[in-house]
């Protein structure tokens, strides 16, 4: 049984009137990310775009919505805007802020609300490319609780000033390293990949951040390094986290 | 370059090329390593290493599974003007023109562990740790950015490559002349449109592409115009523009032909 996959893309901001500038790029950008992994077998669940991705789709509770819930597919690659603080501390949060015609509030502040894998939860991959979604200085508040049977996740960490760009290669290179779509590419572990590829279009100072949970130490820093979206490994149990960040 | 022996374009010709570009590059091949070419792609691959090339572009990818911190091959040791050295040697025997060279620099990845005690949910952080080093180096033009070019380099222990994307396609000299243009209308105090709740950081004049891992080569020159959100305390990604001369969005370069997919509408369960 392939790995089913979703996007959720959010570009349009400013008619609904959510704040923020518009973010023309993550409509291909995931679409682009839906390419490389159709091509690899994985099965598409949904493809939110727009106001059809919604808050409650990332909140506890309300993810496995079988209409778009980020816990029911096992990969999820959002792309939108987050929020960044200048700068984070322990206690800030993190968040994604989506645009949605329902499920509101569209701000979900990761750490509170966002639980991932537990009771019928199916999420092992939550990919995350907005603004500093996994400040590194909050990882414990914000990251730790949310895995329950969570594998690995991926965000960048930063400020108002050390930010991440709208871009279209940054999934897409992403989304081709860990695949496995095509025998001549290399095929990554997730963590390698993040690190090649969440680099790109991001300002000096900002950081692509990757997070792994584990049984014991050794098991969380393996699949930190080594785990690949194809594994099929089992869900850990988050007695221990181990991530990785490097810095533009 | 892979470029064949004196005209001999066949299937083993061309083998024989990636085969003698890969021993000059000193990447190390398994006796089992076979070669072959799929899309626009071809290369050389066994289970632990893989070294490819396009065929429609100046682009070359090498990875060994075995390399990097904990692994067989480890992580290189050596300092960072050592990484650059090899990266400069690496580049001038694939035919990168040394003036396109731009910025340098070496990312150095950081590594942390902690435990979360099982009643009390106590976190204890471990140390901060090095983790590997990669250098890349960005491409520019006699001032022109070209964004979506890169060269990134991880080097085993030994200083073999562990991973390198570089992506360095040619660019077509009516596109360069296209490209100066919008040089020089930047110069000129060209000036970006407003963009509802963003505030312009920066304008630069530049080219971008498609990426190194796609199966299509597209090309544009474009101003690209960053913009900061204005919008209080509240969505932080910032919005970036590539401009052509009139001030209208270029197309975003594609990664493969694009299924048509339908236009959906979510209803509310």
């Amino acid at each position: 049984m392939p790995l089913r996959y979703s996007t959720g893309a959010v570009r349009d901001y400013v008619g609904p009137g959510c704040g923020g500038p518009d973010l023309p790029l993550t409509i291909p950008e995931a679409a682009f990310f839906r390419y490389f992994y159709s091509l690899a077998g994985f099965q598409l669940f949904t493809r939110w775009e727009n106001g059809n991705v919604w808050g409650s789709d990332f909140r506890d509770g309300t993810d496995l919505d079988p209409s778009g819930g980020s816990d029911v597919p096992e990969i999820y690659f959002y792309t939108g805007h987050g929020n960044c603080q200048s700068p984070p501390t322990a206690t800030s949060p993190d968040f994604v802020i989506t645009c949605g015609n329902f499920g509101t509030p569209n701000t979900v502040n990761i750490g509170r609300s966002s639980r991932w894998g537990n009771g019928a939860g199916n999420l092992r991959f939550a990919f995350i490319d907005a603004s500093c979604p996994m400040d590194l200085v909050s990882l414990g508040n914000n990251w730790f609780p949310t895995f329950q049977g969570l594998h690995v996740a991926v965000g960048h960490s930063g400020t108002a000033s050390a930010d991440t760009l709208d871009s279209a290669n940054r999934g897409a290179l992403f989304a081709a390293y860990t695949a496995g779509s095509f025998s001549l590419f290399p095929h990554l572990s997730v963590g390698d990949a993040w690190m090649a590829a969440g680099t790109i279009d991001i300002q000096s100072g900002c950081c692509a951040v990757a997070i792994a949970a584990g049984n014991d130490r050794n098991d969380a820093i393996d699949r930190r390094q080594n785990e690949r979206v194809s594994d099929n490994r089992s869900d850990p149990t988050p007695n221990w986290f181990a991530w990785r960040w490097s810095c533009g | 370059m892979a470029r064949p022996r004196s005209g001999d374009y066949s299937d083993r010709g061309e083998a024989r090329a990636t085969r003698n570009l890969a021993a000059r590059l000193n990447i190390r091949l398994d006796r089992e390593a076979r070669h072959s070419a799929e899309a626009n792609f071809v290369g050389i691959r066994s289970e632990r290493v893989l070294f490819s090339r396009r065929t429609d572009s100046r682009t070359y990818l090498v990875h060994r599974n075995d390399f990097g911190l904990g692994s067989a091959l480890g992580a290189f040791e050596g300092n960072d003007k050592a990484l650059y050295d090899r990266g400069r040697v690496i580049m001038k025997a694939l035919g990168i023109p040394t003036s396109e060279r731009g910025q340098q620099t070496v990312i150095a990845e950081r590594h942390q562990a902690a435990e979360v005690a099982g009643e009390s949910g106590e976190i204890r952080m471990g140390e901060v740790e090095r983790g590997g080093r990669f250098a890349t180096i960005q491409r520019d033009i006699g001032g022109l950015q070209v964004w979506s070019s890169r060269f990134v380099l991880a080097l085993a222990k030994d200083g073999q490559i562990g991973f390198m994307e570089l992506h360095w396609p040619e660019i077509p000299s009516p596109l360069l002349e296209e490209a100066r243009r919008l040089q020089h209308m930047v110069k000129r105090r060209w000036k970006p449109p407003s963009y509802r709740n963003g505030k312009v950081e920066s304008v630069e004049p530049g080219i971008i592409h498609s990426p190194a891992l796609s199966f299509v080569m597209d090309i544009y020159p474009a101003i690209r115009v960053i913009y900061g959100s204005t919008s209080k305390g509240r969505a932080g990604k910032k919005a970036a523009l590539y401009l052509d001369r009139h001030g209208k969005p270029v197309p975003i370069p594609r990664v493969g032909e694009m299924p048509y997919e339908e236009r959906l509408e979510r209803s509310r369960s």
